[in-house]
């Protein structure tokens, strides 16, 4: 007799892998609490996470958006100004610091910075740098809308049941006299970069681990019934500042937060992870899931994963979960907000 | 209708159009060195009318029969023949642009412009800039009246909506001017005085329930008492 004689099939590689088309493959996630329509669900993190509230949205589920645009606006506008992209307008928050970041400025923690980048008569937020598609039209204006999208923020925290955050990026930027962070190299998507005013750092696990846990710690001291999901990103960097090749990098970044992730997962009873980054990038799927530069996901992984996300809900929870009308699911917006593929241009 | 010595203005609109052409036919006979030529459809039916031989022609019968019965039996609107044009209605609300919400005046351009650009009105000065050079003036749809209901009220004041698409429209189309609802019709800049929404008519377009009364609870058609202080309003501009 040993350990192993008692594991279900799914512990199994033969049995739950190699039998099997990898279509077939699953459930992968056994969620540790019910999502239901009533819920709300916020979204936050990298380019990755807008996948997730689209999904939620369209499967008629409660995704919240505390920053709403007006009555009326076309998607495209929607799109062009970076509305409905993440709960807030926060922009990609890429790093477990920047959230952290957020949720301190948001709760009055640490006061907001007031720096501001300005280039051809336009300004820019050095902390959504992209977050208007012709910049501000005054520093007060952009100052004004800072403001608004970490009030929004604040709503997401005391508001929501559900707060999914996707995790992206290891690799940060900092402000070196004042220690914030910025989610783009300044000199990137805006401003410029200066090796006096700011700095890089690659954090490693412990820093990772502990800027989420203190984040999650702050949330659920504001909202007591908030439960959270984590996912990391499957999708590569477009770039590293380190001098490993990227592929290394990117191999480095996700393994750190994939482990950070699962360590946060098995600590906290009210913290899950639901596992898009191994449906995506596990050999299992030979990177079907991929568009041709192995980078980008294609709408049918998008699908699957999301697919995935809320059939495991169902099996666990036995409610049936809304399907999209026919058609709905058949084609994702792919074309998903993503600073950090600003970093392409730079390459030779 | 041309007529020398007489400034011809054409009107095209839908059914707030109504409140003004009875108007006209009330004080009409005060402006001896005025003409004008109302072309009416009721709903979103002037939608219909598309660009031939350099004038605006209805693409369907009904739409025929309405532009003819408002004009008094014109069938097509000619530019030649009119010095002035004045598009009125036509789903062009001033309400629903947040300027005071903390939106970015870049996005409040764009959505402004978007919203006008979705219009019936859009529509007609656009294609009227197709055939003619000539003024063009935008009556917004009147401010909802005053009946305690808040989701049909400006969320800002009047004077900095319009300024607001003011700037907007004229950005986007040459020689196009908004025309300002009177301020004597309107109720702390937010809506209209419930009084002009009383007792206000169906457009007569030849149908059955011509100058029938619209329903109490209508709060966003005005009657002729606010038509002709409208177009009084107008008329002070442009004559």
């Amino acid at each position: 007799m040993n350990p192993y004689k008692s594991q279900s099939s799914s512990a199994f590689w033969k049995t739950a892998i190699s039998d099997f088309s990898m279509f077939e493959i699953g459930p992968l996630w056994v969620p540790k609490f019910e999502i239901s329509a009533k819920h709300k669900v916020v979204t936050f993190g990298s380019c990755f996470a807008q996948h997730i509230g689209n999904a939620l949205k369209a499967r008629g589920y409660n995704w919240y958006i505390s920053e709403p645009v007006p009555r009326g606006s076309s998607e495209d506008l929607k799109k062009r100004y970076n509305y409905d992209v993440f709960s807030a307008r926060s922009g990609n928050i890429y790093t477990t610091s920047l959230l952290k970041q957020w949720v301190e400025w948001s709760l009055g923690i640490k006061d907001v910075p007031d720096e501001v980048w300005q280039s051809e008569g336009r300004f820019y937020d050095p902390f959504r740098p992209k977050i208007e598609p012709y910049g501000f039209e005054s520093r007060e204006e952009l100052l004004c809308s800072r403001s608004k999208a970490i009030a929004a923020f604040r709503k997401c925290i005391l508001e929501s049941d559900v707060f999914v955050f996707t995790m992206g990026l290891t690799e940060a930027w900092f402000n070196r006299e004042h220690e914030y962070e910025y989610p783009m190299c300044p000199g990137t998507a805006a401003g410029e970069y200066n090796e006096s005013l700011h700095y890089f750092e690659n954090q490693d696990f412990k820093t990772v681990y502990r800027n989420l846990k203190e984040s999650i710690r702050l949330i659920k001291a504001e909202n007591r019934s908030v439960r959270f999901i984590l996912t990391v990103s499957p999708v590569p960097l477009v770039a590293t500042n380190t001098s490993d090749n990227v592929l290394l990098a990117t191999m480095y970044s996700k393994s750190v937060l994939r482990a950070v992730a699962g360590q946060l997962t098995k600590e906290i009873k009210y913290v899950d992870y639901f596992p898009s980054y191994e449906i995506i990038n596990s050999p299992v799927f030979k990177g079907v899931f991929f568009e041709p530069n192995i980078r980008g996901v294609s709408s049918f992984g998008v699908n699957f994963v999301m697919d995935h996300f809320f059939r495991c809900q169902e099996l666990s929870f036995g409610k049936k979960v809304n399907r999209p009308s026919k058609g709905r699911a058949e084609k994702v917006d792919t074309d998903v907000v993503c600073e950090e593929e600003l970093l392409d241009a730079f390459g030779k | 209708m041309h007529l020398e010595n007489k400034m011809r203005i054409c009107i095209l609109g839908n059914s707030h159009l109504g409140a003004l052409k009875r108007a006209w036919d009330r004080i009409g006979s005060e402006y001896d060195n005025i003409a004008i030529d109302f072309f009416g459809g009721r709903s979103n039916t002037l939608s219909g009318l598309v660009v031939e031989n350099d004038c605006l022609v209805a693409s369907n019968q009904g739409l025929k029969r309405s532009i003819e019965f408002t004009s008094g039996g014109i069938s097509s609107v000619d530019p030649e023949l009119y010095d002035v044009f004045l598009v009125y209605g036509l789903g062009f609300h001033l309400r629903g642009v947040p300027l005071s919400k903390g939106y970015s005046s870049a996005f409040l351009r764009d959505f402004a412009r978007e919203r006008f650009a979705s219009t019936i009105s859009y529509y007609l000065v656009s294609g009227l800039r197709t055939i003619t050079g000539k003024v063009t003036y935008v009556g917004h749809v009147p401010l909802s009246a005053d009946y305690d209901e808040a989701e049909f009220s400006l969320t800002d004041d009047y004077t900095a909506v319009f300024d607001f698409y003011k700037n907007v429209i004229e950005d986007m189309v040459e020689r196009v001017f908004l025309v300002r609802q009177p301020e004597e019709t309107m109720l702390n800049g937010r809506s209209t005085k419930s009084e002009f929404a009383k007792n206000s008519k169906r457009m007569a377009v030849g149908a059955s329930n011509d100058n029938a009364l619209h329903p109490e609870t209508d709060v966003g058609h005005m009657n002729d008492d606010f038509g002709e202080l409208w177009l009084r309003n107008f008329l002070k501009q442009v004559a």
